[in-house]
């Protein structure tokens, strides 16, 4: 195999020009009658074996010279066995496998893995007879160029050199599924092959299983990573100490992520419009460390810009900037909304005792302190304009729900509402079973709160176990088996797992195995559940009480404080705030953008159930992105970061490939490193050859000198 | 009669033979060949006999036997001591030089790179003369053959002029011609006129021809061979060179060699002729000429040590040297 084989040809036809030159050069004899011919003959003779060796010799090597050149110049290629395999069969379905995620465009070497992706991807989309082949540039979706495999092979070695390398992380599980399909489709007695080039990250290929591939498939992975990973250093998240309130100060918490061997100092600087600081922070080897900022909003609104790392050299410029997008807001207004009697001592009492600021507080306060809005209502005041503006429900002890009074929380969740829901007894199990199937897959509770009188006999129930990892129990830190050790929780319901939520959400359990405190997903909104019978437990009465409450509130509301921008290649599903009257009104503005006021293609905006929502399937450029009004006014803003599981540029070790991961098909690793050095290891090699040709025939010359 | 270009350009209208040169041999016309040894002659000569006479030069004394000439008892010393002595005389007698040409291809070896004839005779065998009238000029480099024509020529001359007798032959693959010895101008004249009718051939086997010679050889004398040796049958060649030897022959080698024999031409590129049908070779000089030395050496010891072996002196000509200058000192180193 040559990379240039018509040079090999015009060389070898040049090989033959050290014969031309000795028969054109050689010099016209001069005949002569001689009488001692004889003599000549028997030097001749003597002579012969000498010189004939010689000029055997040097013909040969100047021959081989100009052979070895051609041979260098047409930059020789060792077949490889997957090639030498193809050859021999007949009809062959290949697909190759491009990763185009984040850590691709790490600098590994002299160009990006991404370049040198392309370069080994395109030796497998060379024309074959009887080959039907299938490009896949897979990051956060599989991206097949084909529907099926097609013979089109000068289409896919277009679209592969068109391949842009994306922000997200590269989905695995679908891209190997949707591979499978295509090869599912494939002629029978079809050699089947699927060619996959990466850098096989251990973040994202772990997960990976070969085994939905069909049972005959032969898998080659070309890996582009190099023997050590390179050094990365990134801006892992961004998080704000509190809710952003107007004239409050807070501060910007950057976690820096050092994904290298070394200590790292970097500089992190902030540009959020007018607001601009800058720090310095040194990170050890192999760790997070998080860079504080001050900062502090006067006025609502909101506030976008980016956090970077400034002069920081590593192998992933693109994980160096940070989108940030705040919300401020001028408070957090709340609604304990509960059908019993402010003396009942229920949940609504403790919760309202807790939250609701006392006279004496209140004239203490002035406005612009009151860090929360707090109202007691009926279930019968929803419609209130205090209500509907609150930013969380609280619920507990609540009758069971008429429908109507279902779809109106529904809805609150749809648009973002967050709900506290203290269930006690069969009727706020009935309430969240009516609020599931109203939301449908919109609402996914990792349990069921199964209604049965058995309520009446929990008591003395201790927490069995609790989250650390999140809110609300991470705030205990490292005191939170003496915080919960005394805690006796009495009535709420059982409760049943389900197969769709996920058991990350359950926050804490009791000794029964049923379940303290969950949270889920409902629409834009979230929900948390609170198990418990404040009536008869002793929770109300304990100081860990009131952290609870805090963290729990802060953990539903979290949305509307966090800076955490969406992931690209994850979809974005926003409602926009009502008081929206035309869709044709709005456009979507990239922060790069905002001057040219050019309005960007980000998805699609769709009114539906009175509302308007924000639908962006696969974003795929880190930025901020805004959604404006003819006027200018920014009614949404969204940030896009690259995926942060990219930034570890580690890879999986060829055995965990080959074996752990292969599920029995046949998986070879080589590395397009090794490929390229090995072709240029052979032209090297001819030219060192016709060097020592060169050589050798000075030698002769020299020996056999006469 | 016919006329010789001299080496000025005068040509000689006196000459008998286009090889004989006489205003050459002016120089040479007071020497004599002669030999160390004593000769068998026919008739009386300059030349010591080998037989002792009554009369010449007193030699010394013999005691008589019976049987003995009377005529040549000293009657003094009879009479003096009345013992019987003979008186001995040396004889003088004449000296038969029998000159044999080598007239082999390879005596035509001139060391010119075109061929010289024109016709296809001539371009088969281009060192073949076609012509005799084409008679080179002796002031220019000859051939092996020519040298030995002028030299023979000139030394007829010299021996018959001296009163002794010469005759000739030519020897290729056989016999070819012979002329007994002779001392008369008629004789030296067809001496000359054979000497003119050479005719190189293909063949060289000298050994034939001497044994052929051998059997018309009555008398004996001095033989002169002529010859660049370049013969396979070497031999048979020194058996006979023995039997002409017993015969009572004093042999003389004359190995004629040409300078590019010795060494080969200057240049690159040959494309050697052989001129006795030994095949064509293509060759590099430079590279052969070490070699090429080496092996032209060694014949020219092999041609010596046949003379050493059978008696007989050994002279190596070059044919760069005048044939004039050449004979003079032959004939000195004859003359002892």
């Amino acid at each position: 195999m040559f990379l240039h084989p018509i040079l090999l040809g015009i060389g070898l036809a040049a090989a033959s020009i050290p014969v031309w030159v000795h028969f054109l050069t050689r010099p016209r004899p001069i005949r002569m009658p001689l009488s001692t011919i004889r003599f000549v003959q028997d030097a001749l003779q003597q002579q012969n074996r000498r010189h004939r060796l010689r000029d055997i010799l040097v013909l040969a090597a100047r021959c081989a010279a100009v052979g070895l050149l051609a041979a260098a110049m047409a930059r020789p290629l060792l077949m490889s066995q997957q090639d030498l395999k193809s050859a021999a069969d007949a009809q062959i379905v290949r697909i190759v496998v491009l990763d185009a995620s984040q850590s691709m465009s790490a600098i590994d070497g002299q160009a990006t893995r991404f370049d040198a992706a392309k370069a080994a991807a395109s030796k497998h989309l060379g024309y074959r007879p009887k080959l039907a082949a299938n490009l896949f540039i897979a990051s956060s979706h599989p991206g097949n160029v084909f529907d099926t495999p097609s013979s089109n092979i000068k289409l896919l070695s277009q679209r592969l050199a068109e391949a842009q390398v994306s922000a997200a992380a590269i989905d695995v599980t679908s891209m190997l599924e949707a591979v499978s399909r295509q090869l599912g489709s494939a002629p029978a007695g079809a050699s089947m092959q699927v060619i996959i080039v990466s850098d096989f990250q251990r973040s994202n290929w772990s997960r990976a299983d070969f085994a939905v591939l069909p049972q005959t498939t032969d898998v080659e992975l070309v890996s582009v990573a190099g023997a050590e990973p390179p050094a990365n250093v990134a801006i892992h998240s961004v998080r704000l100490s509190s809710s952003p309130t107007a004239g409050k100060p807070l501060s910007l918490l950057v976690d820096i992520a050092n994904h290298s061997d070394d200590t790292r100092t970097v500089n992190c600087r902030l540009q959020m419009q007018s607001v601009a600081e800058n720090s310095q922070q040194t990170i050890s080897a192999r760790s997070t460390a998080t860079c504080v900022m001050p900062i502090t909003w006067q006025n609502e609104g909101w506030r976008w810009g980016n956090v970077w790392l400034v002069d920081n050299e590593d192998a992933m410029p693109g994980d160096d900037e940070f989108p940030i997008v705040v919300g401020v807001r001028p408070d957090t207004s709340m609604a304990i909304i509960t059908e019993a009697s402010p003396a009942y001592r229920g949940g609504a009492f403790f919760l309202s005792e807790m939250l609701l600021p006392s006279s004496a507080d209140a004239t203490e306060m002035d406005d612009a302190q009151t860090s929360a809005r707090v109202i007691r209502v009926s279930p019968r005041e929803l419609d209130t304009p205090e209500v509907a503006g609150s930013d969380l429900w609280i619920m507990s002890e609540m009758e069971t729900w008429q429908p109507e009074f279902t779809g109106r929380v529904a809805s609150w969740l749809q648009r973002g509402g967050s709900l506290l829901y203290v269930a006690r007894d069969s009727s706020d199990a009935n309430n969240l079973e009516a609020l599931r199937q109203s939301m449908g897959t919109g609402f996914q509770p990792p349990v069921q709160l199964i209604a049965s009188l058995e309520s009446n006999s929990r008591s003395d129930l201790k927490v069995d176990s609790f989250d650390t990892l999140n809110a609300p129990f991470r705030s205990f830190a490292d005191r939170a088996d003496e915080a919960v050790a005394h805690w006796r929780i009495g009535g709420g319901l059982p409760t049943r797992r389900t197969e769709a939520g996920s058991v990350d959400a359950i926050s804490a359990t009791l000794s029964d195995r049923s379940v303290l405190l969950f949270f889920a997903d409902a629409g834009a909104g979230r929900i948390a559940v609170l198990n418990a019978d404040m009536a008869r437990s002793n929770l109300g009465y304990h100081a860990a009480f009131v952290p609870l409450v805090i963290e729990t509130i802060g953990r539903l509301t979290d949305k509307r404080q966090s800076v955490a921008p969406s992931v690209a290649g994850r979809a974005i599903v926003r409602e926009l705030p009502s008081g929206v009257d035309s869709i044709n009104d709005l456009k979507v503005l990239r922060d790069s953008d905002a001057a040219s006021d050019v309005s960007v293609v980000a998805g699609n905006i769709v009114a539906r159930d009175r509302s308007l929502m924000w639908n962006w399937p696969s974003p795929d450029t880190p930025g901020v992105y805004r959604i404006v009004n003819e006027r200018g006014d920014t009614l949404w803003a969204e940030g896009v970061c690259s995926d942060p599981i990219e930034q570890d540029l580690r890879s999986l070790s060829a055995d965990v490939l080959q074996t752990r991961l292969s599920g029995g098909r046949d998986v070879q690793l080589v590395l397009a490193s090794d490929d390229v050095r090995q072709t240029d290891h052979l032209w090297v090699w001819a030219v060192l050859s016709m060097l020592g040709c060169i050589v050798a025939e000075f030698w002769t010359l020299f020996t056999f000198r006469s | 009669m016919s006329s010789t270009i001299s080496p000025t350009g005068v040509i000689d209208a006196e000459s008998p033979s286009p090889f004989l040169e006489l205003r050459q041999l002016v120089a040479l016309e007071h020497m004599r060949f002669a030999t160390p040894h004593r000769v068998d002659g026919a008739y009386s000569g300059r030349h010591r006999s080998r037989a002792m006479g009554g009369s010449g030069e007193f030699a010394d004394y013999r005691a008589y036997a019976p049987g003995d000439d009377l005529r040549r008892l000293d009657w003094r010393v009879l009479a003096r001591t009345g013992r019987l002595y003979l008186k001995r005389f040396q004889e003088d007698t004449n000296l038969t030089c029998l000159p044999i040409i080598d007239c082999s291809a390879s005596m035509r070896f001139s060391g010119q790179s075109t061929s010289i004839g024109d016709g296809p005779l001539g371009r088969l065998m281009p060192w073949r003369r076609s012509k005799r009238s084409e008679v080179p000029s002796s002031s220019g480099m000859l051939d092996k053959l020519s040298y030995a024509q002028f030299f023979c020529a000139a030394l007829v001359h010299l021996v018959t002029r001296a009163g002794d007798q010469a005759g000739l032959a030519t020897i290729g693959g056989q016999l070819h011609e012979y002329l007994g010895p002779g001392s008369t101008d008629n004789h030296a004249r067809q001496l000359y006129k054979m000497l003119e009718a050479i005719q190189s051939v293909q063949q060289s086997t000298l050994s034939r021809g001497l044994h052929e010679l051998l059997g018309r050889l009555s008398s004996r004398g001095v033989m002169l061979m002529l010859s660049d040796f370049l013969v396979d049958d070497v031999a048979e060649l020194t058996a006979a060179l023995r039997q002409i030897r017993h015969r009572g022959w004093e042999i003389v080698f004359l190995h004629l060699i040409h300078p590019l024999e010795e060494d080969l031409p200057s240049g690159v590129a040959y494309r050697f002729e052989g001129m006795e049908n030994e095949g064509v070779v293509s060759c590099n000089v430079d590279e052969l000429r070490s070699l090429y030395r080496n092996r032209i050496k060694e014949h020219f010891d092999q041609v010596r040590n046949i003379a050493t072996s059978v008696g007989a002196d050994y002279q190596r000509i070059s044919t760069a040297t005048p044939y004039i200058e050449t004979l003079g000192k032959f004939l000195v180193q004859r003359a002892g």
